[in-house]
């Protein structure tokens, strides 16, 4: 026991931590965070800790992972099938990562409701948003190390839109390729974003992040009616934490609890769900890809689909950025006043529509009906209810609208491309001429089949959609206002 | 910077002043030395290397009225690239002496078309762009026809002139 | 304690969907495999068949293969050739590489072993069969057929369902000048001697058995209805349209 003293003496006497740590830990904060509403305070340690949880696994998985094109995809099977562990570390990661970017969510929406980014935390708030960026970009260069199909055509896709940017998009290429093509110098570098220079930066943020919460103290609870006034804030806040509790082991036990759990439920996620991939052979001979991002970033691929062709490069590469902007401003328009939600509907309206948004657009990211389904000419058959009532002509147009491909953009009774309109029952929307004129023109977003279809295919083609009409009900006579919102509608909404 | 006044003569003024003056020009130095290589390379890529001529195969492989996706390494290749050093092209030949050489990246965001050889159309999976079979632009997002790559024919092979990867800015 | 219920909560919900959905270790037999190297059967036929034959090889708009008589009839390099190098001028695709498809040569033969597998006739016929081709140069034996014998058989026989002329009856018509383009004389030869079992069209046997000679129809029969039926398609009477004729 005495030597133990000893020891902790010789240390003591060189760290000087009861000088330095201990007042930090035993700061004082807000009585009230010892109420039920102190819950509301552990998420941004919750990030933390996914974030270390993140640097533990990311470290492990980077002892086996190659960085290079030839051998990344090999090193993520042997992670998957042989090296012990390896699957849940990956699936660690994985779930980890998406832990991190839901509860950074949670934490800033949090932040933002009970107004806890006005003065004096202005810069505590700006300092989140660069790690919420950091944070994104991360979980873009690690989608990108987890090298399959997903990632090789994502970073084309990423490229592509690079490369739109008038003047430097050339050399904005280049600098992201690391040479003129995807290859093994676009992996290294993503590799060293991912694993040197992000790390490097977030933690630096996280530093400066922390040492504002510790400078300017963890905000109060707001109460309705008390708005924040920069000139008597500070002598105000001093005042409550005469009457505060310590940190610690108050509120640093209630973010232990927060923490665990949230690891708990990491872990288990990782258990039961396992790793995300690898897809397919990261090939660029195999070109039956459709890349997907991983959810982070569905709002965004569905934007760049959705958006008209005037506005795609703005939206792709102007919205990032005027969203990053419009975050770093808040603290700037709304410094001061009201900070409970309750007397601030405008904020909880933007946080409302953000979030309907991102579910929609997530949404839609995640089913994508503007793909089309490029298998289904030879793998989704025709249905065996509607080849039954078909005639020898129609059963010929039916053979013609797979081999064409129409079968790629059309469902029939929903199975099939979801692009264009459904045509199950398109027989009482169009009739023959409007039929064969959209075949033969195109238009609204479809390709003109002229040169592609023979008279006798089109006949034969026309003869089988007339037939598509539920039981009983005539085909329509003519063109009716159906028939021209279907050929109008794709445009507006591919 | 402050100068030491003229005025003042003390020795030790003056060897503080110089001491001031060498660590800001020495600093600079330093910081140039070190930083021009760095920044260097980092900005490496920035030097274009130029497409090269390679070798897609014998003309006569190529059915006339056909398109073919052929797969090919790509000429710029380099170490550790392993599959991502091949590179596939849509080879058309429309007549007896007229090809056409497709990159395969639509030119709407660079995912891979695929030719549709019954439909006679080449149709990107991703957002549904889809072109005519000599390469123009048939309906959906993408900004213009397919990227086409230089090509000649020499002893009966097919030459073509390929390597980076294409985007707007950057066709074939 | 709250914090220990809570515990005791998690735990217990992770536990109960680990258990009920099984451990997230990834299976190596769900590896990716290269297009090239798929070699099961029933994945080659559902990416590239079913489309047109039908999810399980019948009740599509293209000819049946889940037919037992088509497969007693066909031969395999007749199936293979089929599958390899499409049918041209019609809408049966080729599907082997050198062809323009995407499937191997090996990918071709597993094809042709599985339909061959999976639908063989239950038992050997015992009748002498017509055959699926007639010779290399003529599949259907239109050349030498006769329009007028078969117009009597067709009469007799096919009109009940296809109307006279072939107007078109319970099954639909056939007089249509565009099935003439669409639909090779093979096809047509087949389909008159295996119906369409998955349609309720009957074989060679029970139409033979309706016709005015009470018995199956012959092989040169056949190849006189095949003519009849062509001769109803008269392809000069195709509505020109802004399309491409020779395509």
């Amino acid at each position: 026991m005495k030597t133990i003293k000893q020891v902790w003496d010789w240390f003591e006497h060189r760290l000087e931590l009861r000088d330095s740590i201990w007042p930090v830990m035993r700061h004082p904060v807000p009585a009230a965070l010892a109420k039920p509403v102190g819950w509301m305070y552990v998420f941004g340690s919750m990030t933390l800790t996914l974030l270390m949880l993140q640097i533990v696994t990311g470290v492990c998985l980077a002892m086996i992972y190659q960085p290079t094109a030839a051998d990344a995809y090999a090193s993520l099977e042997y992670l998957n099938y042989e090296a012990p562990f390896g699957w849940l570390l990956r699936a660690i990661h994985y779930w980890s990562a998406t832990g991190m970017v839901v509860m950074l969510m949670v934490h800033m929406t949090q932040v933002f409701l009970m107004g806890a980014f006005k003065y004096p935390r202005e810069l505590t708030w700006i300092v989140g948003v660069g790690l919420l960026t950091t944070t994104l970009v991360l979980a873009f260069t690690g989608q990108v190390l987890r090298y399959d199909g997903d990632s090789y055509w994502g970073v084309s896709v990423a490229v592509s839109a690079a490369g739109r940017v008038p003047f430097a998009g050339p050399s904005i290429v280049h600098l992201i390729l690391g040479g003129e093509y995807i290859g093994s110098e676009t992996l290294s570098r993503f590799f060293t974003l991912h694993v040197f220079i992000l790390p490097g930066l977030l933690i630096g943020l996280l530093v400066v992040h922390l040492y504002l919460v510790v400078k300017r103290g963890i905000s109060e609870p707001p109460t309705p009616g008390q708005p924040v006034d920069k000139a008597t804030y500070g002598e105000e806040y001093e005042k409550l934490l005469e009457k505060g509790i310590p940190f610690f082991p108050h509120a640093l036990y209630r973010d232990g609890v927060a923490c665990a759990v949230a690891v708990l439920i990491v872990v288990g996620l990782a258990v039961i769900f396992g790793p995300k991939g690898p897809g397919e052979i990261p090939d660029p001979t195999l070109i039956h890809a459709e890349p997907r991002p991983d959810w982070y970033f569905l709002p965004v691929f569905a934007m760049a689909a959705l958006s008209p062709p005037s506005m795609e490069t703005f939206l792709m590469l102007g919205l990032p950025v005027i969203g990053i902007l419009a975050l770093v401003a808040v603290p700037f328009v709304a410094g001061s006043g009201e900070r409970s939600a309750r007397r601030r509907p405008v904020a909880v309206l933007v946080v409302l529509v953000t979030f309907v948004t991102l579910l929609i657009l997530g949404w839609y990211g995640a089913t994508s009906p503007w793909s089309p389904d490029m298998e289904a000419w030879s793998s989704t058959p025709v249905p065996a209810g509607i080849v039954e009532k078909l005639s020898p002509l129609e059963l010929q147009g039916a053979v013609v609208f797979q081999n064409k491909c129409c079968r790629n953009c059309h469902a029939l009774e929903g199975a099939g491309g979801k692009r264009g309109p459904d045509l199950t029952e398109v027989g009482i929307r169009m009739n023959p001429e409007a039929m064969v004129r959209q075949v033969v023109q195109g238009g609204g977003n479809m390709p003109a089949y002229a040169q592609q279809m023979n008279s006798a295919e089109v006949t034969a083609l026309v003869a089988f959609l007339v037939k598509l009409r539920p039981a009983g009900i005539p085909p329509a006579a003519v063109p009716s206002a159906a028939a021209e919102s279907l050929v109008a509608a794709p445009a507006e909404t591919p | 910077m402050t100068h030491s006044p003229p005025t003042s003569n003390s020795p030790d003024e003056e060897r503080r002043g110089l001491l001031q003056w060498s660590a800001i020009v020495l600093g600079a130095f330093a910081t140039a030395a070190a930083g021009v290589p760095i920044v260097g390379f980092l900005l490496g890529p920035l030097r274009k290397r130029g497409d090269q001529w390679t070798t897609a195969g014998k003309v006569e492989q190529f059915p006339i009225g056909q398109t073919r996706l052929i797969d090919l390494e790509n000429p710029l290749h380099g170490l550790g690239d392993g599959d991502a050093g091949k590179i596939a092209v849509y080879v058309r030949r429309a007549d007896e002496e007229k090809f056409q050489i497709f990159a395969i990246n639509c030119t709407h965001l660079g995912c891979p078309v695929n030719w549709l050889a019954d439909a006679g159309l080449f149709m990107c999976p991703c957002h549904g762009g889809v072109y005519y079979e000599d390469g123009s632009h048939a309906s959906g997002p993408p900004p213009r026809g397919l990227f086409q790559y230089e090509h000649r024919l020499e002893k009966g092979d097919l030459l073509v002139k390929l390597g980076h990867l294409p985007t707007l800015q950057q066709p074939g | 304690m709250p914090t220990a219920n809570l515990y005791a909560i998690v735990a217990a919900i992770l536990l109960l969907a680990s258990m009920s959905i099984g451990c997230g270790k990834p299976d190596p037999a769900e590896r990716f495999v290269r297009p090239d190297d798929i070699t099961d059967f029933h994945v080659l036929f559902q990416q590239n068949c079913i489309g047109c034959h039908g999810a399980t090889g019948d009740l599509g708009p293209a000819p049946p293969l889940a037919d037992p008589l088509f497969q007693a009839i066909v031969s395999d390099d007749q199936l293979r050739e089929t599958i390899a190098d499409g049918r041209p001028g019609t809408l049966m695709p080729a599907f082997e590489k050198d062809q323009g498809g995407s499937l191997t040569t090996d990918q071709v033969q597993i094809l042709v072993a599985g339909i061959r597998e999976t639908w063989k006739a239950a038992s050997t016929p015992t009748d002498k069969l017509p055959p699926y081709q007639v010779s290399t140069a003529d599949p259907a034996g239109l050349k030498d057929a006769n329009v007028m014998t078969g117009k009597e058989l067709f009469e007799t026989s096919c009109a009940k369902c296809h109307g006279d002329a072939g107007v078109g009856g319970d099954a639909g018509a056939l007089n249509e000048p565009a099935l003439a383009r669409l639909m090779s004389d093979i096809v047509l030869r087949r389909l008159i001697i295996t119906g369409r079992p998955d349609l309720k069209m009957p074989d060679y046997v029970t139409l033979g058995k309706k016709s005015h000679t009470g018995e199956a129809f012959t092989s040169e029969q056949i190849s006189d209805i095949a003519a009849y039926v062509r001769s109803l398609q008269q392809p000069t009477k195709i509505a020109a349209l802004p399309a491409d004729e020779n395509q």
